[in-house]
């Protein structure tokens, strides 16, 4: 894993979080489409669906990984420790014209993951 | 008698295509096989006369003194053919022996650097691209993050690096030497003081127990203390380390020399970096290359790497002076770059070097690299000594001095099985995006995991007051200033890391008031760091704790000797 720690820690955790819910996962995973290479931290399949999540630390990566997310056409998760950082990385997506809510870009607190992972079972399975 | 008289016509033209290669194909191939047979019925001949006269026809009206390139295999586009526009490609372990470019300026240089740097990016684990007048490979940083690379800009002043740092897996004693040769060169110190200064580095290495494995390193200002007070060393090697070694350290001060442990070089040859030299003294861009690079090739052949594939990729930029010939028959001095260059390939480091002129530059360095380009150059002595290294002849020197135009280079592959000159142009970059020297320093937190352990002193001064303080320090004495409630909390969360802190009281039998006294000591100590994570109720988030490296050490120093 090419993060520190912590974000190791969370990706792990997140691994656990959908492994238990009957997903396949794959780490750092190398996703090419549209000319675009992009490594994700976590990639979960199940059925026909998948989902990509970028565990963010700091606001530094957000930007990159959003962009090349959005350029492979990818739906993506961003899983953020803290409200704070939470608040950062939305307010610096608005900034840059990423829009989260209308686009295929979530950002989730660490601790929503599960809920928001049935939600998403409920509503597409 | 001539050897060409006992061949017939259709050898003659079986000869010449081949080296126009026009056999390549899989009908080509066929008809070479029907020749080989002896089956020459007039069809076969017809197709191998119409084969060779079509491409000499074609050579002819291109009115191009050059080959058509037969490289079409390879992960690195080197360019498009002048003449047909189709990409010339090249295997990128073409580079690992080492590449020349000569053009001066305005020719695209830089372009062509940048077009290849991304293209490498993701071939090798570490690539260096390093700018000793300008600050242009900070542009490629975006380029770079669209393929999922981070390229961290070291800036001219924020460099951590302590030269006398024993690379990885390096004796001693054998880089004591070594790096005694990098000063005598660099500094232009006469022979003499390259024997004292070696000799004052191992001493140096002893104080320190470096000798004995010890991770603290003599910095260049415990170097230049230990020759200050050698009152009974040779007196001109003494003054002539002092005055030149002075003119660095004022200079460069502690926030780039002063640390125990500097960057780790061998970390740094795995990660993508740009190191902007420009605007530091001449001298002092030739220790901080100097070091880096010889450090890196050193630790290399120490760790018995040999003849590997080409893992980190060094571009140098406007490289004139530093391999200027000038520079080493004159005086003392030179570079140790070039006397280690000629190891590169059988380390898998693969060197490029860009120069504006020929002229000066070190007759080493065309001999040891083996792919070459041109690009356009100022006059005629110039052509003619450029293209001596790619074996131009007469006629093609004359047209290159005629017809070069920016982005337009001559080229000659250091592998493979076509290795004539060849003609190509390089794409034109679209206009980079500015990256600031906020987004340049930002870049350097990917840095931050590294262990660096900077000088107590920050106010050196070249005046005889200094005080240097904690020299030596024994390694025992990290751990004995634990407390043995800290260390059971540390080795609690060495044990068991990135926990939620309130789980250390069970684990490390400590109250929860001596956990809440602890953190903020062992925090401000540097052995933890303290992320914060949210919960999904309204509690307080948890903290969760993650040991340091100077934790890990303390614990593992303490372990060693028996408990705290």
């Amino acid at each position: 894993m090419r993060g520190g720690a912590f974000h190791n820690k969370i990706v792990e955790e997140a691994r656990t979080i959908f492994s238990n819910n009957g997903w396949q996962i794959y780490t750092e995973h190398r996703y090419r489409c549209n000319g675009t290479t992009t490594y994700l931290d976590l990639l979960a399949v199940k059925g026909d669906k998948r989902i990509c999540c970028e565990i963010e630390t700091t606001v530094r990566h957000v930007i990159d990984n959003t962009v090349k997310a959005q350029s492979a056409g990818l739906d993506l998760w961003i899983i953020v420790p803290s409200r704070t950082l939470s608040r950062q990385i939305e307010h610096k997506l608005i900034s840059s014209g990423l829009n989260t809510k209308h686009k295929n870009v979530r950002v989730l607190l660490f601790c929503q993951l599960e809920a928001e992972l049935n939600s998403f079972q409920e509503n597409n399975f | 008698m001539n050897s060409n008289d006992i061949l017939n016509d259709i050898d003659k033209k079986i000869l010449l295509g081949r080296q126009l290669g026009v056999f390549n194909n899989p009908l080509g191939q066929k008809l070479l096989q029907l020749y080989g047979h002896g089956i020459l019925d007039p069809w076969a001949i017809g197709q191998i006369n119409k084969r060779v006269d079509k491409q000499l026809r074609k050579e002819a009206f291109s009115n191009l003194p050059f080959k058509q390139p037969q490289l079409n295999t390879g992960e690195l586009i080197l360019g498009t053919d002048e003449n047909s526009h189709r990409p010339v490609k090249a295997f990128i372990q073409y580079l690992n022996a080492g590449s020349l470019l000569v053009a001066n300026t305005g020719s695209g240089k830089t372009t062509l650097v940048s077009f290849y740097a991304i293209q490498i990016a993701n071939h090798v684990k570490g690539m260096w691209l390093v700018d000793l007048r300008k600050k242009e490979s900070r542009l490629l940083m975006p380029g770079f993050a669209q393929r999922g690379i981070d390229l961290t800009v070291v800036r001219s002043r924020k460099f951590k690096i302590n030269p006398l740092q024993v690379p990885f897996k390096v004796d001693p004693y054998e880089y004591a030497s070594t790096i005694a040769d990098v000063l005598v060169k660099v500094l232009n110190l006469p022979p003499r003081a390259s024997v004292l200064l070696s000799s004052t580095i191992i001493k140096l290495y002893k104080k320190f127990n470096v000798l004995n494995g010890s991770p603290k390193y003599p910095t260049l200002f415990h170097l230049f203390e230990t020759v200050r007070i050698s009152k009974t060393a040779n007196s001109q090697a003494r003054q002539a380390i002092l005055d030149n070694l002075e003119a660095i350290l004022l200079a460069f001060g502690t926030e780039m020399l002063g640390c125990y442990r500097g960057w780790p070089v061998h970390e740094l040859a795995k990660r993508h970096m740009a190191f902007e030299l420009a605007g530091q003294p001449e001298a002092g861009k030739d220790l901080v290359l100097n070091y880096l690079v010889v450090a890196e090739l050193i630790s290399r052949v120490s760790r018995g790497i040999s003849n590997r594939g080409m893992d980190l990729w060094m571009s140098i930029d406007e490289g004139q002076r530093l391999f200027s010939q000038r520079r080493e028959s004159t005086g003392y001095g030179g570079n140790s770059i070039t006397d280690l260059a000629g190891l590169v390939r059988g380390t898998g480091t693969g060197l490029f070097i860009s120069v504006l002129t020929p002229d000066d530059l070190s007759n080493k360095i065309p001999a040891i690299t083996s792919t070459k380009i041109m690009g356009r150059c100022g006059s005629i002595s110039e052509y003619q000594a450029a293209g001596q290294f790619m074996g131009l002849n007469k006629e093609q020197v004359f047209w290159c001095a005629h017809h070069m135009v920016p982005g337009m280079f001559v080229g000659q592959v250091g592998d493979g099985p076509w290795r004539y000159p060849f003609l190509f142009r390089v794409p034109k970059m679209k206009q980079l995006k500015i990256v600031t020297d906020y987004q340049a320093d930002e870049s350097l937190k990917s840095l931050d995991g590294l262990d660096v352990d900077p000088v107590e002193f920050s106010n050196w001064s070249a005046v005889e007051c200094i005080t240097v303080k904690g020299e030596a320090i024994d390694d025992k004495q990290d751990t004995v200033q634990l407390t043995n409630s800290e260390f059971r909390l540390l080795k609690a969360i060495v044990d068991k890391p990135m926990l939620p802190s309130s789980d250390y009281v069970k684990l490390a039998r400590i109250s929860p008031n001596t956990l809440t006294r602890l953190r903020p000591i062992l925090i401000a100590k540097g052995f933890i760091r303290e992320h914060i994570m949210d919960s999904g109720n309204r509690g307080r988030s948890k903290r969760v704790w993650e040991p340091l490296e100077a934790a890990k050490q303390a614990i593992a120093g303490s372990d060693n000797n028996g408990g705290t």
